[in-house]
C-alpha cells in the first residue's frame, strides 16, 4: 500500500497496525482490570469498599481517615433498621427491592445517585447521613413520614421545589431507606466532597 | 434529475431510506430542544406541570430523545454511503425498511410510555415495561431486545452489502465499530443489586460509546464526506482514518476511569483515569491540526458550502466541548468539587452539541445537495441567510447555554461542595444563591435562541437549493475522478 | 485527597486546566500554520502558547497540591503535550507524501 514518498511510520498499512494493536491492547488491559474490580466492588468483599447488604444492621458512621486524608464509612455496633435484624439474605432482598423502586420511580432523573443523574435535587449518596434529619432517634421515622407524603412535608429551602408523591406502599418506603442506608456505606473515596455527616452515635462499640 | 426539485425517486433505495431515518431524527431533535425547555422551566417556575409532566420525565424525554436522534442520523448516513462505498445494491431492501418502521414505532410506543405512563411499582416488571431508571438507557427491557435486534438486522445489511460488493478502509472500520457499538448496548441491560456494580457497567456503555465508539463512527463518516464532497485522496483519508482510531482507543477506552473515581470502585481508577484523561484531547487537536494543514495546502473548491461550515463546526466543537470543558473537571482533585454539579450539565451540553450534532447536521445537507438534483450549493444561493442564521443561533444559543450552565456549576460547586459541606442544606443554599438562579434565567434565554435557530434549519432542510439552477456538474473537480480506491 | 487548602482553589485550577488545552491547540495551529507559511512570527507564537501551556501546568502543582504520580503526570503532559503537535503536524506532511515539493492542488483555483 506504501506509495513511493511515503515514510513507514506514515504508511496506511503502519496506521492500520497500529489502530489494531493499541485498540486489541487497551480493550485486554480493560479487561483485566475488570476481572479485578468486579471482585474488589463484589457486595460484602475483602475489600471493604461495598458493604454487604446486612450492614443495614449496623450504625453508619462517617470518620476521618488520616492515611487517606478523606472521610470513609465506618461500620458501628448492632443497630437494626426499624430494630428488626435481618439475616444476609433477608437484607439483600430488601436492599434489592429498594433499588428496584428507585430506578421504577425514575429518581434518577431528579437526583443523582454517587453523583451520576440529574441535578434538579440533592446527591443521594450519603442521604442516609444527611444532618438534616436532626438525630439519629428520629430519623427512621421522619424518612417514612417524608416518603410516604414528600409534597406535604417539602422543606424547600426557598427554591419552590418539590418532590412530587411517587405514591410509595410501606413495603417499598422501607425498602428504598435500607437501600439508602446501605448506599451510605459505600467506599467513595470521599465524595461528596467535605460531607458532614448528623451527629453520630458510639462507632467504637461491640461491632459484631 | 431537475435541478431545485426534489428528486426522491431518483434516489437509490438506501438513500430513500436515509431521508426516513433524517426525518425521524430531525422529529425527535424539535422534541429534544421542547422538552429541554420544559425542564429548564421548572428550574425557574418549580409548580410549571407539578405533578402532570414532573422534571424527571422532562428530562428522561429530552436527553432520551438525543441518543435516538443521533443514532438516527448515523444511521441514516451509514445508509447513504453503504452502496456508493460497497459499489452494490443495499443486500436486504426489505429486511431495512421493515426494521425502520419496527425501531421508529419501538421508539414512539417507548416515548407515549414515558409520558403517559412515567413509572411503575418496584420491581422486574416495571423495568421490563415501562421504565428502567437508569439516565441515558431508560428504555425498557422490551425495548432493549427491540433495540439489539434492529440493529443486527441494519448490521446484517450494511455488512452483508460490504461483503457482496468491495471493501475498503472506510468500511472495514465502520463495520468492526458497529460490532462494538451493538455489544457495547448489551452491558447496559441487565439488572443488578449491587448500585457500584450498577454503575460500573453502565458506564461502558455511555462512555464507550460516547468517547470511543460513537467518535470513531463518526470519523467514518466523515472520511466518506470528505471523499466525496472536497475529492479528498482515499489513500490519505483512510490513513488518517486509522491514525484517529489509534489515538481515540488509545486514550479514550482506559479514559473510561474517570467515571470510577466516586462509585466505590478501587482507588487505581484515580490515577488511570487521570492519565488517560490527560491524552484524550490529543486526537481532537490532532484533528484540528490536520484540518488546518488542509485548509492551508488544499484549496479545496467546496460544492456544498454549508455542510462545509457544519463540518468546521464540528472539528472546533468537539475539541472546545470534549476536549476544554471535558478537561476542566476531568483531574479527581477537582472532579471531587464538580463531579454531580451544573458542571457536567455545561459540559455534556457543549460535547454532545459540538461532536454530534454538527456532523449529523452536515451529512444532511450533504444529503439535500443529492435530493435537489445535485445543485451547487453555496454561500450566495438563494436564501443562504437561513442556513447561516440557524448556524449562529444554534452556536450562539448553546455557547451561551454552556457558559451559564458553567457559572452555574461554578457557584453550585463552591457554594454546596467546598464551603457547604454538600449536605442537603448546602445544596438548596447553592441553589438559590444568586449567580445560580440568574445563570439559569440565562440558560433559558440560550435555550429559547436556540430553538428558534432549529426551526430555521429545519425550514432551510426544507428550502435548501430549492431557487437553485447551477449543478456541481460544472464545477466538478479534476481530482475527485481520480479518487476512486 | 481533599485538602482544605484547595477549597478556595479547584475553581481556578479548573479554569487554568481548561486554559491550557486551550493554548495547547493554540501551540499546535500556530505550530502548523508557521509550517505552511514559513514564517518566524508563526513561530514565536506557537512557542509563546506552549510557554503558557507550561506555566498552566505548573500552575496546577500548587493549586491542587500535587504529588508523587501527580507530579510524574505533569511532566508527562509537559513532554507529551510538547512532541504530540510536532509529531501530528510530521505526520500530516508525510501521509500527503510531502518531501519538499510543490504542494498537492496549490494551483487549483478558490470558489
Amino acid at each position: 500500500m506504501a506509495e513511493p514518498g511515503t515514510e513507514w511510520w506514515a504508511s496506511e498499512s503502519f496506521w492500520r497496525k497500529c489502530a489494531i494493536f493499541v485498540t486489541a491492547f487497551m480493550a485486554l488491559v480493560l479487561v483485566l482490570l475488570t476481572f479485578h474490580t468486579l471482585t474488589v466492588i463484589a457486595a460484602g468483599s475483602e475489600a471493604g469498599r461495598v458493604p454487604a447488604y446486612s450492614v443495614i444492621n449496623h450504625r453508619i458512621g462517617y470518620e476521618f481517615d488520616d492515611e487517606r486524608n478523606h472521610m470513609v464509612p465506618v461500620i458501628g455496633p448492632v443497630a437494626p433498621l426499624f430494630g428488626e435484624a435481618l439475616d444476609e439474605e433477608a437484607a439483600r432482598a430488601l436492599v434489592d427491592h429498594g433499588k428496584l423502586t428507585v430506578q421504577a420511580r425514575n429518581c434518577m432523573n431528579c437526583h443523582t445517585l454517587l453523583g451520576n443523574g440529574a441535578y434538579y435535587a440533592p446527591d443521594l449518596t450519603k442521604a442516609w447521613l444527611d444532618p438534616g434529619w436532626g438525630n439519629e432517634q428520629a430519623r427512621e421515622l421522619l424518612m417514612t413520614m417524608f416518603l410516604k407524603d414528600p409534597p406535604a412535608n417539602a422543606r424547600t429551602f426557598g427554591t419552590g421545589r418539590r418532590m412530587p408523591n411517587p405514591h410509595l406502599t410501606d413495603d417499598e418506603v422501607r425498602a428504598v431507606i435500607a437501600y439508602l442506608k446501605w448506599m451510605s456505606a459505600i467506599d467513595t473515596n470521599g465524595f461528596p466532597s467535605g460531607f458532614t455527616p448528623l451527629p453520630q452515635g458510639d462507632l467504637r462499640g461491640d461491632a459484631s | 434529475m431537475t435541478l431545485g426539485g426534489i428528486n426522491y425517486h431518483e434516489l437509490s433505495f438506501a438513500q430513500r431510506l436515509s431521508v426516513k431515518y433524517f426525518t425521524v431524527a430531525m422529529v425527535l431533535f424539535l422534541a429534544q430542544m421542547l422538552f429541554g425547555l420544559l425542564a429548564g422551566a421548572q428550574f425557574l417556575w418549580p409548580d410549571f406541570l407539578f405533578g402532570v409532566l414532573d422534571f424527571n420525565v422532562n428530562r428522561m424525554v429530552h436527553i432520551n430523545a438525543m441518543v435516538v436522534w443521533m443514532l438516527y442520523g448515523f444511521i441514516g448516513s451509514i445508509f447513504w454511503l453503504v452502496e456508493d462505498e460497497s459499489g452494490v445494491p443495499l443486500v436486504g431492501p426489505r429486511i431495512a425498511e421493515a426494521t425502520f418502521w419496527v425501531l421508529t414505532l419501538a421508539v414512539t410506543v417507548v416515548v407515549v410510555v414515558y409520558l403517559v405512563v412515567q413509572s411503575g411499582p418496584g420491581n422486574q416488571w416495571t423495568l421490563w415495561l415501562i421504565n428502567e431508571g437508569r439516565e441515558y438507557i431508560e428504555a425498557p427491557r422490551w425495548a432493549d431486545i427491540g433495540i439489539v435486534l434492529c440493529m443486527v438486522a441494519i448490521f446484517y445489511n450494511v455488512a452483508g452489502t460490504f461483503v457482496a460488493g468491495r471493501w475498503s478502509g472506510i468500511s472495514g472500520v465502520l463495520v468492526l465499530d458497529l460490532i462494538a457499538l451493538a455489544g457495547l448496548y448489551l452491558a447496559g441491560m441487565f439488572y443488578t443489586t449491587n448500585l457500584p456494580m450498577d454503575q460500573y457497567w453502565w458506564w461502558w456503555v455511555i462512555h464507550l460509546w460516547v468517547e470511543a465508539t460513537w467518535e470513531v463512527l463518526v470519523g467514518c463518516i466523515m472520511a466518506w464526506g470528505l471523499i466525496k464532497t472536497l475529492g479528498a485522496r482515499r489513500r490519505i483519508v483512510t490513513t488518517w482514518l486509522y491514525i484517529e482510531v489509534a489515538l481515540m482507543f488509545g486514550s479514550g477506552i482506559l479514559g473510561l476511569g474517570h467515571h470510577y473515581f466516586w462509585i466505590g470502585t478501587p482507588e487505581y481508577w484515580l490515577g488511570i483515569g487521570g492519565f488517560f484523561s490527560a491524552l484524550e484531547p490529543i486526537p481532537l487537536v490532532a484533528m484540528v491540526v490536520h484540518a488546518v494543514y488542509d485548509a492551508g495546502r488544499h484549496s479545496f473548491r467546496s460544492n456544498n458550502h454549508p455542510a462545509l461550515a457544519w463540518l468546521i463546526a464540528h472539528a472546533f466543537g468537539n475539541f472546545l466541548g470534549a476536549g476544554v470543558w471535558g478537561f476542566m473537571q476531568t483531574l479527581p482533585q477537582i472532579n471531587m468539587y464538580t463531579h454531580g454539579t451544573q458542571w457536567s450539565s455545561s459540559h455534556g451540553h457543549l460535547a454532545f452539541f459540538g461532536a454530534y450534532t454538527t456532523i449529523v447536521v452536515a451529512f444532511i445537507y450533504l444529503a439535500i445537495q443529492r435530493l435537489r438534483g445535485d445543485v451547487w450549493m453555496s454561500a450566495g444561493m438563494d436564501g443562504a441567510w437561513r442556513w447561516k442564521w440557524a448556524l449562529a443561533l444554534l452556536h450562539i444559543g448553546m455557547v451561551g447555554m454552556s457558559i451559564a450552565l458553567l457559572i452555574a456549576g461554578y457557584e453550585q460547586s463552591f457554594v454546596e461542595r467546598a464551603v457547604g459541606g454538600s449536605t442537603w442544606q448546602a445544596y438548596f443554599a447553592g441553589q438559590t444563591q444568586p449567580w445560580f438562579v440568574q445563570a439559569m434565567w440565562w440558560r433559558m434565554a440560550f435555550g429559547v435562541l436556540m430553538t428558534a435557530g432549529l426551526v430555521l434549519l429545519l425550514v432551510d432542510f426544507l428550502r435548501a437549493g430549492a431557487q437553485e439552477t447551477r449543478p456541481i456538474k460544472s464545477l466538478a473537480l479534476p481530482q475527485a475522478a481520480a479518487a476512486g480506491g | 485527597m481533599v485538602d482544605p487548602g484547595r477549597i478556595h482553589t479547584f475553581a481556578g485550577a479548573a479554569l487554568i486546566g481548561g486554559a491550557m488545552v486551550l493554548f495547547g491547540a493554540g501551540y499546535a495551529i500556530f505550530h502548523a500554520l508557521a509550517g505552511l507559511s514559513r514564517s518566524r512570527r508563526f513561530a514565536y507564537i506557537s512557542l509563546v502558547s506552549y510557554a503558557a501551556l507550561a506555566a498552566c501546568a505548573l500552575a496546577l502543582v500548587p493549586l491542587l497540591d500535587l504529588e508523587g504520580w501527580w507530579l510524574g503526570l505533569i511532566a508527562l503532559l509537559l513532554i507529551g503535550y510538547f512532541v504530540a503537535p510536532r509529531f501530528i503536524w510530521r505526520l500530516s506532511l508525510a501521509v500527503h507524501g510531502e518531501g519538499g515539493g510543490p504542494p498537492e492542488g496549490a494551483a487549483r483555483p478558490e470558489d
